[in-house]
């Protein structure tokens, strides 16, 4: 009470509204440094948007004198090289086909919020502030304002007729769509290859501590790139050519559920048919029926201190309720829930047609972006892990807990906290190194938007917009870590 | 010692030690070793097994295909390239092998005064030296493969010089090819390659002949052709010859022995009247020596046989003087030993060695001078003010020369430029041996530093020379266009991260500033370059830059290359700065307010010198991950040691296309070696204490 009564009669004064003072009175205002200071910013800022200026007209004159422009219109011309992987962008999308206003609105929104974005929220990182981040949220209103409320007519006209319609932006949308797919993809697999690097790292095995470690110094001290383009090289070298593919089935042109080639793998393609869904339901209904009973099982823990036994009680649910939803589909269905899209190599065609199939180039740069990124992941979980007391851990072990409930209880949920935010930025990394995927022949955005000068030779408009994409790309990742940090954080109050 | 009492009720210690006890030998020695870190579980042990497993499968894949299979010609064959590039000009070679011994010289010496050669690194050096003497010698014993070239018909006979000694014994063999599963061995023993293609249409004749074997369009057994082997000596003369075949499928063996030591040539010949209509065969050569085409081994034949005959070849369009004969195919254990480690050993020994006496000088010079010194003396003390007036002289005699020399070039000024800038160098470096013969720390550490600084513009005039008048003159100017392979790698990492330390530390003091305006912007530069690829802004400095105008657009790419890199990696340096800066404790700052430093002062004075100390080994770390993204200028056609690599493999002229894996193995071996002694010396740092946070800035 004592001490509580003491904090209370400590408390700061409250606060006085300061004047704000321009000059600082007696000294004349020449030699004043509140007014010096003022002066110098003006002075720096009118230099730097001088500077600026001057560049830009001189850019501009230049690209004119080239007969080049400086306008988006280009991203509407057409794009005549052949995209041999990811989505197609296709007309269904309203504001692709020509409502411009709005996209218009929501393009050039995108870019401003990427600059502004990326700067208030790493100053917000910077100052490790745990108030509300007001920059971003600043932002986030501008946006909606912007998107939402503001008129389209009020859009001016030079915004109006740019940037829409063409294929060249329909390229970078597969561009942008290539690059997400391989960035999400090796950012799972090198998260879970990099913490299982890490723990090796700290294995009492002497041979597996000495290949995680031989295998986190060959891929951290070699370029990226080169990695890169020896996987796929090799790849390219070893793998057969597709008339004489690997697969299950002689000669390939059986069902096969899997085939290879250089120029890529191809897995069976799952259809779903009229009663699939049934079966989707089924899982989702499994898995709520478990987090039910899940959260009973430790109700009963703690009232009674009966052991949990989560696996015993929730795997059946999780397996008889799917089965239940599999056999009632493939009854209504007539005996199958998928209808199987096999990879199948045609008498005469020059490739495997059917199945999904994973491009020689993704496979390589996955492979590489994972390697690469799990090398550095797994230094900065070792680092994590070591920076907990062994002591704890001893304690932890004469309490009685095994080895896998120290590292779950103990090691894991103070390591966590010091890993993620330096897992953040790898992942930032990792956004951006995946524009290497030029080096495979991988169509990302990069790769779109060079081609794209190659046909155009108008380096500007797709620079400005690389630079957008991949801001926007590295705020994303970094606000998401940030969440997760925030969410793993140690709750003090 | 008191007696002692005898008392049931207590125990009393003895007075001696019980005597010790050896540990269970389960828990010393290597079985405790290897219980304690291989089996110390039952999971433990099947882990230990699945590992071994795997490294052991691993290892015999990879060690089998690079012994027996790969084909390291493409790395050691253009070790010329992939070290200073494909354009540089030969000539000028000696500058950058002097810049390297300059910087051998003065590293090793800078070792020797501050601090000490771990005796690692020593063993592992005087290993190296001692596998560069044996394996050469041990592989002399090995026996040389058979060269095979292949003969057919419509396809010119292939034509070989070769160097035999006085009384050696030489076996060729016409060996016709006769069965379908003679074609079906698709790996070949070896067989020969040349400079100019020769070895592609051999294979492409060869592929062609057994396609049609396997379509059935013709019979293996049919043999038909009129082939006659033949040797010629170095007149072009033919000294022996067998019998022609006449369309016999029986082998045709011609034993030779050399009349005198030198150039033959020796080739298969059709008759000119009845050549014969169908058929293959393989002209087999025993007993020749392999030549190794790697240069130094090209200048030692040269000088000792002169050079190789030309080859006339009779009713062949392509008359090539091979200098390059080349093995390939899947060998022996013993013959990679001999036929790829010699040469390469045998190309670079010469260069190490040089590198490691000149270091092993340095070092021993810098030990030296922290142990030796002469006494003080005035005498001393006036020699070295007057080396100091001498070279302050010296740079006003350089200037008045540079201002004369623009006005109006005349020959004369290239020699005296030459001459004021030699006898500068000189003259400080007596300055600096002066320091070092003081013996004293402090002086050795401050000669150090001067030479460190003097090296600067003698590298650079060595690296680009000057624009002369006369063209024979001495250094002559080497375009930054020209430059490649790993001097380019070096020299983009060392300007960039050089460059890139003044601004970087600007960005961060600005990015603390307490003028709104000027942290902003600080801000919007440091995170706009911290948030795009490399790639994406050295797409901008070559296609973007020129159109700024400013004269950009004449300026050459690697430069405008090196700008980017550098403020990219100073973007990268505010940051790691910056995490020094904010370990200075306030109270200093006070305290440095309280003395009456000013904001400038107390920054230069107080805050620097320990934030930069403190954040040593993330510089390094940066200076590491620069140096591996240097390699992406490959992606602007900047051609540094992966660009070379990539125009070597491109180059339909001399077959590597085939080899990638091999090309990029050697250059990732090359990387590997840069950045993992860069980050040893890192961690070495950061160890003892010289860094005193550490901070995870990635």
């Amino acid at each position: 009470m004592a001490v509580a009564e003491d904090m209370g009669g400590s408390r700061p004064p409250p606060k006085q509204r300061r004047r704000i003072q321009l000059t600082t009175p007696g000294i004349p205002w020449y030699r004043d440094i509140l007014v010096i200071r003022i002066l110098m910013q003006v002075a720096f800022v009118i230099l730097f948007v001088g500077g600026l200026g001057i560049a830009f007209l001189s850019l501009a004159g230049n690209l004119q004198e080239s007969n080049l422009s400086l306008d988006f219109n280009i991203y509407r011309a057409p794009f005549t090289v052949a995209i041999s992987e990811g989505p197609s962008v296709t007309n269904n999308w309203i504001w692709l086909n020509g409502d411009y206003d709005t996209a218009i609105q929501i393009v050039y929104t995108g870019i401003i919020v990427a600059i502004l974005g990326w700067v208030g929220y790493s100053s917000y990182q910077q100052n490790k502030r745990d108030e509300l981040p007001i920059t971003p949220v600043l932002i986030g209103l501008l946006t909606i304002i912007f998107v939402f409320i503001a008129p389209p007519n009020e859009v001016p006209q030079i915004l109006r007729d740019h940037f829409f319609g063409g294929s060249m932006l329909r390229a970078f949308f597969t561009g942008i769509a290539n690059t997400i797919k391989v960035v999400v993809t090796s950012l799972i697999a090198c998260t879970i290859l990099g913490i299982l690097v890490g723990i090796g790292l700290l294995s009492g095995n002497f041979l597996v501590r000495g290949v995680s470690k031989v295998f986190v110094e060959i891929f951290r001290n070699t370029p990226l790139l080169i990695q890169l383009l020896f996987i796929y090289r090799t790849m390219t070298v070893l793998l057969p050519f597709p008339r004489q593919s690997i697969c299950q089935t002689d000669g390939c042109t059986g069902n096969n559920l899997i085939a290879m080639n250089a120029r890529g793998l191809w897995i069976v393609n799952p259809q779903s048919t009229d009663t699939t869904v049934i079966f989707f339901v089924a899982i989702v209904i499994a898995i709520a029926v478990a987090w039910f009973v899940r959260r009973s099982r430790f109700k009963l823990q703690e009232e009674t201190g009966t052991p949990p036994k989560i696996v015993r009680y929730t795997l059946p649910v999780l397996i008889i309720i799917p089965l239940i939803g599999w056999i009632i589909a493939s009854v209504l269905n007539g005996g199958s829930v998928f209808i199987n899209d096999y990879p199948i190599l045609p008498e005469s065609g020059p490739n495997i047609v059917g199945g999904y199939q994973i491009t020689t180039a993704f496979f390589a740069l996955f492979v590489g972006l994972t390697l690469y990124t799990a090398a550095f992941i797994a230094e900065i979980v070792r680092a994590g892990i070591q920076a907990v007391p062994t002591g704890q851990i001893e304690a932890a072990r004469s309490q009685g807990l095994n080895g896998s409930q120290v590292l779950n209880l103990v090691v894991l949920p103070q390591a966590l906290r010091l890993i993620i935010p330096p897992l953040g930025n790898q992942y930032v990394n990792l956004g951006k190194n995946s524009s290497l995927a030029i080096a495979v022949t991988y169509f990302d955005t990069y790769r779109i938007a060079q081609l794209a000068n190659n046909e155009s030779g108008q380096a500007v408009p797709f620079f400005v917009g690389l630079m957008a994409i991949y801001l926007v790309l590295s705020v994303t990742l970094s606000y998401l870590t940030n969440i997760v940090n925030s969410a793993t954080k140690v709750k003090t109050r | 010692m008191s007696e002692q009492p005898m008392n049931d009720s207590y125990y009393v210690a003895p007075v001696e030690a019980p005597a010790s006890r050896r540990p269970p030998v389960t828990a010393t020695g290597l079985i405790g070793w290897l219980k304690e870190n291989l089996f110390s579980s039952i999971f433990d042990t099947i882990v230990t097994l699945v590992t071994i497993a795997l490294v052991a499968l691993f290892l015999w894949r990879f060690l089998g295909w690079a012994m027996l299979e790969a084909q390291w010609e493409v790395a050691f064959l253009n070790l010329r390239e992939l070290s200073v590039g494909q354009q540089f000009p030969r000539d000028e070679i000696w500058r950058i092998t002097l810049i390297a011994q300059i910087i051998v010289f003065l590293s090793l010496l800078s070792v020797g005064v501050w601090g000490r050669l771990t005796r690692s690194v020593a063993i592992v050096i005087l290993t190296i030296i001692a596998f560069a003497f044996i394996v050469p010698f041990a592989s002399r014993t090995v026996p040389e493969p058979p060269i095979y070239t292949f003969v057919a018909e419509n396809y010119s006979v292939r034509q070989v010089n070769f160097i035999a000694q006085e009384g050696q014994e030489i076996t060729f063999t016409l060996a016709p090819l006769t069965s379908p599963e003679e074609y079906a061995l698709a790996d070949i023993d070896g067989y020969i390659e040349d400079d100019n293609q020769q070895a592609n249409t051999s294979f492409d004749a060869f592929n062609t002949v057994s396609r049609d074997i396997d379509r059935e369009l013709r019979d293996p057994a049919e043999f038909d052709l009129n082939v006659s082997l033949q040797v010629w000596n170095i007149d072009g003369l033919v000294i022996e010859e067998s019998a022609y075949s006449s369309g016999s499928t029986d082998d045709i063996v011609l034993e030779f022995t050399a009349p005198y030591s030198g150039w033959f040539t020796y080739t298969a010949v059709f008759d000119e009247e009845n050549p014969g209509t169908i058929g293959s065969a393989w002209v087999i050569a025993d007993n020749i020596d392999v030549y190794r085409s790697t240069t130094g081994a090209q200048l030692e034949r040269v000088e000792e046989y002169g050079e190789a005959p030309p080859l006339d070849c009779p009713g062949c369009g392509t008359a090539t003087n091979r200098t390059d004969m080349r093995f390939q195919g899947t060998r022996t254990v013993a013959q990679w030993f001999s036929l790829q480690l010699t040469p390469f050993l045998l190309e670079t020994r010469s260069m190490f060695i040089l590198m490691v006496i000149v270091g092993a000088v340095a070092y021993a010079i810098g030990k030296l001078t922290t142990m030796v010194g002469l006494a003080e003396t005035p005498a001393l003390k006036a020699t070295e003010r007057l080396l100091l007036i001498f070279s302050a002289l010296w740079i006003v005699g350089w200037l008045g020369v540079q201002v004369a020399n623009a006005a109006n070039p005349t020959p004369a000024m290239d020699t005296l430029r030459l001459f004021i800038m030699a006898s500068f160098v000189v003259t400080l470096f007596i300055y600096a041996v002066l320091q070092f013969s003081k013996g004293s720390p402090q002086a050795s550490s401050q000669a150090v530093t001067l030479m460190w600084v003097l090296s600067f513009p003698v590298v650079i005039t060595l690296l680009t020379g000057f624009t002369n008048v006369q063209p024979d003159a001495p250094l002559p100017p080497i375009q930054t266009g020209l430059l490649g392979g790993m001097l380019l790698t070096l020299l983009l990492s060392a300007v960039a991260i050089i460059a890139s330390f003044p601004i970087g530390m600007m960005l961060a003091i600005g990015r603390q500033s307490e003028l709104p305006v000027v942290s902003l912007l600080c801000t919007v530069f440091i995170e706009v370059l911290r948030g795009v690829p490399l790639i994406t802004l050295l797409f901008m400095g070559r296609l973007i830059l020129p159109f700024f105008g400013f004269g950009l657009g004449d300026v050459d790419l690697v430069i405008r290359i090196m700008v980017v890199l550098t403020l990219f990696t100073s973007a990268y340096l505010a940051e790691v700065i910056r995490g020094g800066l904010q370990i200075v404790p306030r109270g200093q700052l006070e305290a440095s307010g309280a003395l009456g430093l000013n904001g400038f002062w107390t920054t230069v004075l107080i805050v620097l010198p320990q934030a930069l100390r403190a954040v040593i080994p993330a510089i390094m770390g940066q200076a590491v991950s620069l140096f591996k993204d240097t390699s992406l200028v490959y992606i602007v056609s900047l051609f540094e040691i992966l660009g070379t690599m990539n125009q070597i493999l491109g180059d339909s002229q001399t077959g590597y296309i085939a080899f990638p894996r091999e090309g990029y193995l050697f250059v990732g071996i090359v990387y590997f070696v840069f950045s993992y002694i860069m980050a040893d010396v890192s961690r070495r740092i950061e160890r003892t204490g010289s860094g005193a946070v550490r901070r995870d800035t990635i």
